[in-house]
C-alpha cells in the first residue's frame, strides 16, 4: 500500500509529466509548423505581410511561447508511461478505439448496415456487464438489428441523408 | 416582423414538428449521464445540412436549450449530473429527491428553465441590434482583436489553466488553416493532398471532438455508478407559490447567466455557478443550500439556460460564439452560408427574427415535453451505457459524412476524437479549441487584411478609438489571468474546480 501523504505528490509529480510530454509535442509540431510558415513564398509587393505563411506562422510561434512555459512550468516530473501493463481503464478506451477503427475501416467494403449491425453487436457483447449466452444472443443481437433499422430508416429514408 | 415570424412557425407543420423533435432529443441526450447537448448538436451537424436554413438552425438551438435543461433530471434523480452545466443543480436537487420532493423539484427546475430562457431571448432581442450599431464601427482591425480577445477568454476561462486554455485555442486556430487560403489560393499543410486542400472538414471536426472523445470518456470507466433515488416520480406540478416566492432570484439568475453567456468560454456551467452562488449570498435561507434548497435549484437552472440565448448574442452581432455549443450554431450558420457577424441583421433579419421566435416557441415545448417526460425519464437513465454510446458511434459516422459526402471525413472524425480524448485526460478544455477551429478563417483575413490595408503598420491598434479599449482590455485580461488573480477571483466568488468541461 503507498503511503497517502506521498501519494499526492506523487500523482502531481506525474501530471507534471504529462504536462512535459503534452508541451514537448506541442513544441516539435509547432517548430516544424514555424519553419513551414516561413518557407512559404511571398506574393506581390507587400513582402511578407501577404505570404500565406504569416497567419500559421504567427499562432506557431504563440504556440511555441505556450507550449516552452508548459515544459518549464513542469520541470520537476516523473514520467507518466511505465512498463507495466496499461489499466482496465485504458483497457477499455483502446477497446472502443479499436472498434471505432475497425468499423471504419469496414464500412467501405461490406456497407454501411452490415459493418453497423457487427459494430453494435461487437460493442455490446464486449461491455456488457451480463455473460449469458442467450441474453446476449437475443439482446444484444436484437437490439443492434434494431438499431441498425433505424437509422437506415430514419436517416437513409426519411431523412434521404446518403450513408457512408 | 417579429410577430409575422411567430405566425409562420405557428402555422407550419414541418416547424413544430422540427422544434418539438429538437427539444426532445436535446433533453434526452442531456439527462442521459455521458450525453450533452453540445454532443448531439455536433453529431446532428451533418444531418440538419440537408434541412432549410431556418429549421436546421431552430433544431441546433433547441437541442442546446433541451439538453442544458435536461441534465437536472439526471442531477436530481441520480445525483449524476446529465450535463456539466447541472453540477450546481445536484447539490440541492439530489437532497431534494432523497427527501421524497423528487416531482416537485423537477416541476421548478422545468418552471426556471423556461423563465431563464425567455429572459436571455428578451436581452437577445433587444441586445442585439444594438450591439449590431456598434460593431459596424469595427473595421478588420477591431474584428482582428475581437477574435484574438475570444480566444484568450474562452482559453483562460473554459479550464483550470489558461496555458492550455491558449494552447487548444492554438491547435484550433492552426488546424483551421490547413487547406488553400481564402487571398493567394496557396495550398497550406495539404502535402499534395486534395482533400486536405480543401481544408479540414469543420463537421467532422466537431463530431470527433464532442462525439467520439465522449464515448471514449464515457466508456472508459468500467461501473456506470448508476443509482436512482426513486423509480417513480409523483406530483410534478409547478407550483405557483414556489415560483411567485423566488421570482427576484429567477430574474437574477436570468440576468446573470445572460451575460455569463456573452463572454466567450464561460458556458452553461459556469452561468449555473455563479448564479447559485450569487442567489445564495442574497438569500435568506443560506443555511438551506447544499441540503436541499428549492431556491439553489432554481437559481442553478435559471441561470444556465439563460447562457444559452445570451451565447448566441455574440454570434449574431460579431460572429464571435460564446460557448462550444454557440460555435456548433455559428457552423451551422457557415454551412447554410450564412456570415454571422456585422453585416447578419441586415442580410438575414428575417433569420435572425426566426431565431427569436423558435427559441420562445421551442421554450413553451421544453415546459410541456419536460413536465410529461418527468414520470417516465428515469426508465430511460437507467439504459446501459454500452447501448447508448454503441448508437453515438454509428451516429457520428453519419454525421461526419453528411455534410460533403467524403469517406475521408470519417476518418477525420476518428482522428479528432482521439486527440480531444488525449487533450481531455490532460485537461486541456475542448471550447477554445472549438472557437480556435470556426474562427480561426477569419482569423486568417482579418489579419493579412488589417496588415495590407495599413501597409505593414501597427499604428491603427492605438489610433482607433474601440481598438485601444480593446487592446486595454486586452492587456487587462491578460493581467488578470495570472495565478495570483486567478486564486483571488475564485476565492472572491467561490467558484469550484472545473473539471474539464469539454462540452461547453
Amino acid at each position: 500500500m503507498s503511503d497517502p501523504e506521498t501519494a499526492a505528490p506523487d500523482a502531481q509529480l506525474r501530471k507534471a509529466g504529462a504536462d512535459f510530454v503534452a508541451g514537448l509535442v506541442i513544441f516539435v509540431v509547432s517548430l516544424y509548423a514555424l519553419i513551414a510558415s516561413i518557407r512559404m513564398p511571398y506574393y506581390g509587393d507587400a513582402g511578407a505581410l501577404s505570404s500565406p505563411g504569416l497567419t500559421p506562422g504567427l499562432i506557431a510561434l504563440f504556440m511555441l511561447v505556450l507550449s516552452a512555459a508548459l515544459m518549464l512550468r513542469s520541470r520537476c516530473f516523473r514520467l507518466p508511461f511505465t512498463l507495466r501493463a496499461p489499466s482496465l481503464e485504458a483497457r477499455r478506451v483502446l477497446t472502443v478505439f479499436g472498434l471505432v477503427f475497425l468499423y471504419v475501416l469496414m464500412m467501405p467494403w461490406i456497407g454501411y448496415a452490415l459493418a453497423t449491425f457487427l459494430m453494435l453487436f461487437a460493442f455490446q457483447t464486449i461491455f456488457t456487464a451480463r455473460r449469458d449466452l442467450r441474453f446476449l444472443l437475443i439482446w444484444g443481437g436484437g437490439l443492434s438489428l434494431v438499431l441498425t433499422a433505424a437509422l437506415y430508416y430514419v436517416f437513409g429514408q426519411i431523412f434521404l441523408i446518403p450513408l457512408p | 416582423m417579429l410577430g409575422g415570424q411567430f405566425w409562420s412557425i405557428l402555422t407550419d407543420p414541418r416547424a413544430l414538428v422540427t422544434a418539438l423533435w429538437a427539444i426532445t432529443l436535446g433533453i434526452v441526450m442531456g439527462a442521459l449521464p455521458g450525453l450533452t447537448g453540445p454532443m448531439a448538436m455536433a453529431l446532428l451537424l451533418g444531418v440538419v445540412y440537408t434541412m432549410t436554413a431556418e429549421y436546421a438552425i431552430v433544431a441546433m438551438m433547441l437541442i442546446y436549450v433541451g439538453g442544458v435543461y435536461g441534465g437536472s433530471m439526471s442531477a436530481i434523480l441520480l445525483n449524476v449530473p446529465g450535463a456539466p452545466a447541472s453540477a450546481a443543480t445536484a447539490l440541492d436537487g439530489h437532497p431534494l429527491a432523497q427527501q421524497g420532493r423528487a416531482g416537485q423539484a423537477i416541476a421548478n427546475v422545468t418552471i426556471s428553465s423556461f423563465l431563464g430562457t425567455l429572459i436571455a431571448v428578451a436581452f437577445m432581442a433587444f441586445l442585439t441590434p444594438w450591439l449590431v450599431e456598434v460593431s459596424l464601427l469595427f473595421t478588420a482591425w477591431e474584428l482582428l482583436l475581437l477574435v484574438i480577445l475570444g480566444i484568450l477568454m474562452a482559453g483562460s476561462l473554459a479550464g483550470n489553466d489558461p496555458v492550455k486554455g491558449w494552447l487548444a485555442g492554438g491547435i484550433g486556430l492552426m488546424v483551421a488553416q490547413v487547406g488553400l487560403d481564402n487571398i493567394h489560393m496557396h495550398p497550406r499543410f495539404s502535402y499534395g493532398s486534395h482533400y486536405l486542400e480543401a481544408g479540414i472538414g469543420l463537421v467532422a471536426a466537431i463530431v470527433g471532438l464532442f462525439g467520439l472523445s465522449q464515448v471514449m470518456v464515457s466508456m472508459r470507466d468500467p461501473d456506470s455508478k448508476l443509482i436512482a433515488v426513486t423509480h417513480k416520480v409523483r406530483h410534478v406540478i409547478p407550483s405557483w407559490r414556489d415560483i411567485r416566492s423566488r421570482l427576484r432570484v429567477i430574474l437574477q439568475s436570468g440576468v446573470i447567466g445572460t451575460f455569463v453567456g456573452i463572454l466567450p468560454g464561460l458556458g452553461a456551467d459556469m452561468g449555473a455557478w455563479i448564479s447559485y452562488d450569487a442567489a445564495r449570498r442574497t438569500s435568506r435561507e443560506r443555511d438551506k443550500y447544499g441540503k436541499g434548497s428549492m431556491e439553489g435549484v432554481i437559481a442553478a437552472e435559471t441561470g444556465n439556460n439563460a447562457v444559452v440565448p445570451g451565447s448566441l448574442i455574440p454570434v449574431i452581432a460579431l460572429g464571435l460564439p460564446g460557448s462550444g455549443g454557440a460555435a456548433i450554431i455559428m457552423a451551422a450558420l457557415f454551412l447554410h452560408g450564412l456570415k454571422p457577424g456585422p453585416t447578419f441583421m441586415f442580410d438575414n433579419i428575417g433569420m435572425f427574427e426566426y431565431m427569436v421566435a423558435g427559441l420562445v416557441i421551442g421554450s413553451f415545448f421544453m415546459l410541456f415535453v419536460g413536465l410529461a417526460l418527468a414520470h417516465v425519464i428515469i426508465h430511460v437513465l437507467l439504459i446501459p451505457r454500452e447501448n447508448i454510446m454503441a448508437a453515438v458511434i454509428a451516429l457520428a459516422a453519419i454525421g461526419a459524412y453528411a455534410s460533403k459526402l467524403q469517406y475521408g471525413d470519417v476518418w477525420m472524425m476518428v482522428a479528432f476524437g482521439a486527440v480531444a480524448y488525449v487533450l481531455r485526460r490532460l485537461d486541456f478544455p475542448l471550447a477554445p479549441l472549438v472557437l480556435g477551429l470556426v474562427l480561426g478563417r477569419m482569423f486568417d483575413d482579418f489579419l493579412r487584411t488589417a496588415l495590407i490595408i495599413s501597409d505593414g503598420s501597427l499604428a491603427p491598434l492605438w489610433q482607433r478609438p474601440i481598438c485601444l479599449i480593446l487592446v486595454v482590455v486586452l492587456i487587462g485580461f491578460f493581467l488578470l489571468s495570472t495565478p495570483a488573480a486567478h486564486r483571488l477571483l475564485a476565492r472572491m466568488i467561490h467558484l469550484p474546480a472545473r473539471a474539464g468541461s469539454a462540452d461547453e
